[in-house]
Order: structure tokens, then C-alpha cells, then sequence
């Protein structure tokens, strides 16, 4: 299990910090109050420079000052990839061309306009607030919808590579597809990024890098959840491929730790009809659970939250992010989801000022009259984090020199995500989660952050 | 009812029989309300299919997007400030005239051509209709209202029955029942059934086949569009291409298992179809069966039914 690991402050980025005149950001905190962050976020290479040594001038040197490869030379970082045929695939001295998959539409809908709009806000910002960021690059990105459909998810991933020319690939959501294309990418020595979903299939895989916590990792932290409402009996609902086991296993490990009891446990099919959503909330009303925590996509949460409330049953509906924390989720689930409880990667829009108040600002000035929305915001972290990364590799970006700082940095805060860690052992980088409650009385209906940062502790 | 019909109804009959005391013994008699409850939506939308198989033994892919084309309306008219039952009307009336202009446009210039022709072009307009609701809601889910709010108008077995579901239930029956006297006992269901097997005869006695067509398509829009503006409504929102999605491949099933040509079959298959599925969901003895073991076991009693009896329940041998 990992726990949060606070990060040192070591190497801020001075164009971060010059440019936009922010702090460096936040490591994880523990408590629901979170003071105010930075909207810069840091990539902190193992550098040897003193903690608090905020005021480097010189940002395109931190990179390359790993301990390492010598600062002076911005040579990337040094680690276990070596850089085979195609390193360079996708950068050019003017651009970096980055392929995001996930799916807007299938069993577990993304609204797509807000994601054809989001995936460029932050790049766009960029560009303008911090140009050289980046060593004079721009962001490309491509999409492709994966259709909910893990071999879908290969095919996509293989055009955006051989024909869009990628350098590499994001995974927005959708634990079998993440898994399928990471394969894909893997097998091809293609860096590739996504929000932490399952360990099993992906933890050998040497190209793949999780930027939050895990489901797995994610299940202490819903005990603590359970435990802090007073629960003391649950019922456990998952989908029933077996991605998903290990969420299952870690879940009754926790339980067990917690002295939490599972009085009701079920698998659930992806394409979940009526009659099995419908057999799963008697079963789980029969057993008397007063909370359920599931993993599933949004739509089947609906379903089982609807059936739920026909028939008169509405326990507390809990589980891991991201999507069924998303307000689509109680834009058109309400009422009957008026009681989920989600962890989440990011927080919602409610106090995201106070975490970045560029965000908003940034799609005011680039979204046209598109409301800053939250799959906007998961966007704008994910590239936030993505531009840190890219920052730390330096000039020289080559796919194994962007795989050699992640496992060679100390960390990557952007303030919004809890820090991101990874070691040449470990790419599983997350360390913490943000706490998201429906709320069905507000206008529009939209999930609250009820905590921030928590981690198991 | 003739010989045959007779012998299917019996063993209808018996199989009902037989699995009721099979749940009972395994303590699954929940699972049988949850099956009439929920299977009911499936008997409709596989009601609609019946109907036009049975007029022109075409497997109509676009039935659920009937239903579609209707929900979709009762949702932007219902939200738009329409009285809920004026709602329900116009989508009625927008289900029917996507039947109309499916048959005008789609199946009619195909009158000839070969039935997987047809049938492919009818799975070509679902896609379609799918396509469109994407592209109106954003790929998105939308709440929607019932027309009657009440969740628990009776519990059986512990299973809370809403007036929606009655609603349902009731629309099922009365529509298998008349649906089924229509076929049999009135001139233009005969005609019906007449221009399916002889069209050329059909037209020799002066009846337009291709108006029975239109005809048939249109009341088989009807029937989705019924389908979904009591069914869906009760899920308390929907996604686009729900009734695709969510209720087609069970309704084809219940079709079949019941008999391709049989109304009341339509109405026993779906009632199975959604017992099977709870069962398989809940009891123990299936737990351990990897993948999804709701879709595993309906298709088992699909073909072992199909194996006994290959006409279905209550379908007639060609």
C-alpha cells in the first residue's frame, strides 16, 4: 500500500515560478483543509540541490541535474530505458504530438464535447502564459474514442501512434481499455499515461506509468470513508472481469484490517440489464448493508442507484474514481445518486479556485462560452502534470529520456493531483485522493469536494 | 388454437411450472417477480419484432430505436414544459413516424431484394438513430420523469411494484391478447399474414401488400414506442440507444425462445428472459461461472428450448 510521501521542494521551476508568479505546489495533505496551492506545479528531479531551494533561475537545467547526467549538458535523465527505434517519434523542435483515448460513448460515456474542448485548454494556456515552458514546443493532441471496448482501445491506440505519430499515449478512463492499449504500448516501447486503475496486467509493463492511486490503493482509504460515517457493515458490488479482482482482494484486505464487515458481495456484469441490476439491489437491501462500495461504470452505478431507489432502498453508494465522480453522473442520476461518495484524482470545480485559480481563467480566455466543466478540469490536470514531465526531460525529449526522469525524479506536484512518485520499481505514482459527495439540490446538480489530499493515515 | 399451437402452450405451461417449483426449491422465488417485473420491457419491444417477422419474416434491428426516436421526444418535450401525457402522445406519434419513414425510405425500395438484405438495412437505420441521439445529447445521459410516481404500490416477495411496472405489465398483456385476436380473428390481420406468405395471391385479390407493409411497420413502431415511454421511464434516465442497447438482444431472445411468429410467445419469452437473468445473477450455484453468467444461462435455455422444440414455445413449425 503506498501512502502519501510528502514531497521536498527542491528544484522549483523558474519559468513556472517566474512567469505565472506562483508558489510551488502542495504536497498532500491529510486533513480536509488544504491550505491554498500554487497553480504552478513542480517537477522535482533528484537533484542535489538544498530543499527550499525555490529561486532556481534556470528551469531547462533542472532536468538534467539527476545526480546523474551533468546539469550543464540538459542531456535527459539517465535510468534503465535505453532509446530504440522511434525515440523521437512525435517531437519536432516546434511540437509534441500526444495520443489521449477514453470513452465517449459506450457504458461509460464521457461528455465529448467538454473533452474535445478540455484536452487542448491547458496546452493552450501554456503556450501563451509560458512559452518556453517547454523548450519552444507546443502540445498536439489527438483523440480517439475507445467505445468502452478494450479492443477498440488497441486499434485507436495504433492509429494515433503509426498514423498520427504520437509520441505517446493517455489514458483517459476505463480500467480494461487503459490495460488493453497499455499493452499495446508497452510491447512497443511507448511511454504511456493514465489515472491509476488496476495493478494486475499493467504492473510488468515497463512503459506504463499511473498518475493517481490505483483502485487497490484506493481501498484503505474508502474503509477510512466507511469508518468515518459510521459504517460498520457493507456490501461490495464490482464488475466481474477480471481486471477487477485484485480491487476485490484488496478490499476485503482492508475490511478485514478496518474490522469492517462485507455482508453482501456480488459481481456485476459490464452490460448489466435491468433484471441483474435489479437482483443485485435485493440482494444487498435483503442483507441490510447500509453502504455499498462498488466499482463499476457510471451507467451501471446509475442503474443500481436507480433500482435502489425504487425500491426504497438508498445506502451510501462509495467507491474509487474517476467516473463515477463525474458530475454527468448526477446531472442525470439524480435523485437516486444523491448519496454517492467518490474518491476522485482532482477536486471539483467548488474549490478549485483555491487550488488553481488559473484553471477557470484559462477557460474563460480559451474555451470560447464553454463552462469550465470537471472533465475539463481532469484534463487540465493530467496535462499539467504531463507538462511538468515533459519540462523535467528537457530539451532533449526522447521517449526513454521521458521514462528515465519519471522513474528518476523525486516527484511531480501540480497541485491539484496529490504528488505523483514513481521509482524505476514502482509506476504506480499516486498518493493521495481528493473526497467527492453528489449533490442533487444544487443548480446545476453536481458532486461537492468534501476533502482533499486524504491519504491512509 | 390448433394441434400444435396446443402442444406448445402445454409445454409453455410446463416449463413455467417446472421453474417456478425449481426457484421455490432453491430459494430464489424472489427472482420469478423480479423476472415479470423487469422481463415485461422485453416482452414489448420483442412484441414489435413478432409482428414484423411475422409480416415479413424480416429480423427488424431498428425496433429498439423505435422506442429511441420516442423516449427521446418525451424527454425534450416533457423538459421543454409539455404536460407529461401530451409528451407521451407526441412520442408515440415521432416512434410512428420513424416507422413510417423507415418504411418508406428503407424497407420499401427493398421490397425485393433478399431478407438479409432487409435486415441489414434495418440494423443500418438503428445505427443511425443512434448516431443522431449522440449527436443531440452529447453522447450523454438524461433524467427522466414517470408518469406515475408511485414506487410501492405493492411488494411481492419483498420486491416493490411501482405503477409504472403495473403500467407495463398491463400494456403487455391486453397488447399480446388483442394482438393475438387481431392475427387471427380480424380480415386485415389476416391480410397481414396472407401477403407474408403470398404476396402475389395477396394482390390478385386486390390488397396492396405494400400498404400492409406501412401498416405493419408503423404499429410495430407503435409497439417500441410503448415499449420505451413506460418501460424506460421507471429506469429513471436513459443514455442514446438504451433501447439498442439495453433491450433489443434480450427481446430477440425472448422472441425466438417464445417463437418467431407467436404474440403471447413474445409475452412467455420476455417473462423468462428476465426470470433467467435474476436467477442467474443471484443464485449460488452460478456464482462461480466466469464472465457473465446472466447472459451465459439465458442462451443456454435459449438453445436447449431450440434444441426440443426449434419453433420456439408457442411458434408454429414452418
Amino acid at each position: 500500500m503506498r501512502s502519501a510521501r510528502l514531497l521536498g521542494l527542491v528544484v522549483p521551476l523558474a519559468l513556472v515560478a517566474a512567469g505565472c508568479g506562483q508558489k510551488a505546489g502542495v504536497a498532500g495533505s491529510e486533513t480536509a483543509e488544504a491550505p491554498p496551492a500554487p497553480t504552478a506545479g513542480t517537477a522535482t528531479p533528484p537533484a542535489t540541490d538544498a530543499p527550499g531551494d525555490t529561486g532556481a533561475p534556470d528551469v531547462s537545467a533542472a532536468p538534467g541535474d539527476t545526480g546523474t547526467a551533468p546539469a550543464d549538458t540538459e542531456a535527459p535523465a539517465a535510468g534503465p530505458f535505453e532509446p530504440g527505434d522511434g525515440d523521437t517519434n512525435g517531437v519536432t523542435d516546434d511540437e509534441i504530438v500526444i495520443g489521449i483515448h477514453a470513452p465517449v460513448t459506450g457504458a461509460s460515456p464521457i461528455p465529448q464535447t467538454s473533452f474535445e474542448i478540455g484536452k487542448d485548454i491547458y496546452w493552450q494556456f501554456l503556450a501563451e502564459s509560458a512559452p518556453d515552458q517547454l523548450f519552444g514546443r507546443n502540445v498536439r493532441v489527438v483523440f480517439r474514442d475507445d467505445t468502452f471496448n478494450p479492443q477498440h482501445a488497441v486499434q485507436v491506440c495504433r492509429e494515433m501512434v503509426e498514423d498520427e505519430g504520437a509520441f505517446m499515449l493517455v489514458g483517459g478512463g476505463g480500467a480494461d481499455q487503459i490495460t488493453a492499449c497499455a499493452q499495446y504500448a508497452s510491447e512497443n516501447g511507448i511511454p504511456y499515461l493514465s489515472a491509476g486503475v488496476n495493478e494486475e496486467g499493467l504492473a510488468g509493463l515497463e512503459t506504463y506509468f499511473a498518475s493517481t492511486l490505483t483502485y487497490a490503493a484506493q481501498a484503505p482509504l474508502l474503509m477510512q470513508q466507511l469508518q468515518e460515517r459510521g459504517v460498520t457493515e457493507f456490501g461490495l458490488v464490482v464488475f466481474d472481469t477480471p481486471s477487477f479482482d485484485e480491487f476485490v482482494a484488496a478490499v476485503e484486505e482492508a475490511a478485514d484490517e478496518a474490522g469492517l464487515t462485507i455482508g453482501y458481495q456480488t459481481r456485476i456484469s459490464k452490460t448489466a440489464a435491468e433484471p441483474e441490476q435489479l437482483s443485485v439491489v435485493q440482494g444487498l437491501k435483503d442483507s441490510g448493508v447500509e453502504a455499498v462500495v462498488l466499482n463499476t461504470s457510471p451507467v451501471v452505478f446509475i442503474g443500481l442507484a436507480n433500482q435502489g431507489l425504487n425500491q426504497g432502498y438508498t445506502p451510501i453508494w462509495m467507491g474509487p474514481g474517476v467516473t463515477s465522480g463525474l458530475n454527468a453522473v448526477t446531472n442525470f442520476g439524480c435523485p437516486a445518486v444523491e448519496t454517492g461518495v467518490f474518491l476522485s484524482p482532482t477536486p471539483n470545480l467548488d474549490v478549485i479556485d483555491s487550488l488553481d485559480p488559473d484553471f477557470k481563467t484559462a477557460y474563460a480566455q480559451f474555451a470560447a462560452d464553454a463552462p469550465a466543466d470537471d472533465i475539463g478540469l481532469q484534463l487540465w490536470s493530467l496535462n499539467k502534470a504531463l507538462a511538468l514531465m515533459f519540462e523535467a526531460t528537457g530539451p532533449e525529449l526522447g521517449r526513454a529520456g521521458f521514462m528515465n526522469t519519471l522513474v528518476t525524479s523525486e516527484g511531480f506536484d501540480n497541485g491539484i493531483y496529490a504528488p505523483i512518485q514513481f521509482t524505476p520499481d514502482d509506476h504506480f505514482g499516486g498518493t493521495g485522493a481528493h473526497v467527492l459527495d453528489a449533490d442533487c439540490t444544487s443548480d446545476p446538480k453536481q458532486f461537492k469536494t468534501v476533502e482533499q489530499f486524504v491519504s491512509v493515515g | 388454437v390448433n394441434d400444435q399451437q396446443r402442444r406448445g402452450l402445454i409445454v409453455g405451461i410446463a416449463i413455467a411450472v417446472v421453474l417456478i417449483a425449481v426457484l421455490w426449491i432453491m430459494d430464489q422465488e424472489q427472482s420469478i417477480v423480479i423476472g415479470v417485473v423487469t422481463g415485461s420491457a422485453y416482452g414489448l419491444v420483442a412484441l414489435g419484432l413478432v409482428l414484423i417477422y411475422k409480416s415479413s419474416g424480416v429480423f427488424n434491428f431498428a425496433q429498439g430505436e423505435f422506442g429511441g426516436a420516442a423516449i427521446c421526444t418525451l424527454y425534450l418535450l416533457h423538459s421543454s414544459g409539455v404536460p407529461y401525457g401530451l409528451a407521451v402522445l407526441g412520442a408515440l406519434l415521432a416512434g410512428m413516424l420513424f416507422g413510417l419513414l423507415t418504411e418508406l425510405i428503407v424497407i420499401r425500395p427493398l421490397f425485393e431484394a433478399p431478407r438479409v438484405i432487409v435486415l441489414v438495412a434495418t440494423a443500418g437505420v438503428a445505427l443511425l438513430a443512434i448516431a443522431v441521439q449522440r449527436w443531440l445529447f452529447d453522447s450523454q445521459g438524461r433524467p427522466i420523469a414517470r408518469a406515475f410516481p408511485t414506487l410501492d404500490r405493492v411488494t411481492i416477495l419483498g420486491v416493490q411494484v411501482s405503477d409504472q411496472r403495473l403500467w407495463l405489465i398491463g400494456t403487455l398483456a391486453v397488447l399480446a391478447v388483442v394482438l393475438g385476436l387481431f392475427f387471427t380473428k380480424t380480415n386485415l390481420g389476416l391480410a397481414i399474414i396472407g401477403a407474408s406468405q403470398e404476396p402475389t395471391a395477396t394482390e390478385l385479390v386486390g390488397i396492396s401488400v405494400r400498404r400492409l407493409s406501412t401498416f405493419t411497420w408503423v404499429l410495430a413502431a407503435l409497439l417500441g414506442a410503448l415499449a420505451a415511454v413506460i418501460a424506460v421511464p421507471d429506469t429513471g434516465s436513459f443514455t442514446p440507444g438504451v433501447m439498442t442497447s439495453g433491450y433489443l438482444i434480450p427481446a430477440f431472445t425472448a422472441a425466438v425462445l417464445g417463437g418467431m411468429t407467436s404474440l403471447p410467445g413474445a409475452f412467455l419469452g420476455g417473462v423468462i428472459v428476465g426470470i433467467v437473468q435474476a436467477v442467474a445473477t443471484d443464485a449460488e450455484v452460478f456464482q462461480d461461472i466466469p464472465g457473465t453468467p446472466s447472459t451465459l444461462v439465458v442462451f443456454l435455455v435459449l438453445l436447449g428450448v431450440l434444441i426440443v422444440r426449434p419453433q420456439g414455445l408457442l411458434g408454429k413449425t414452418a
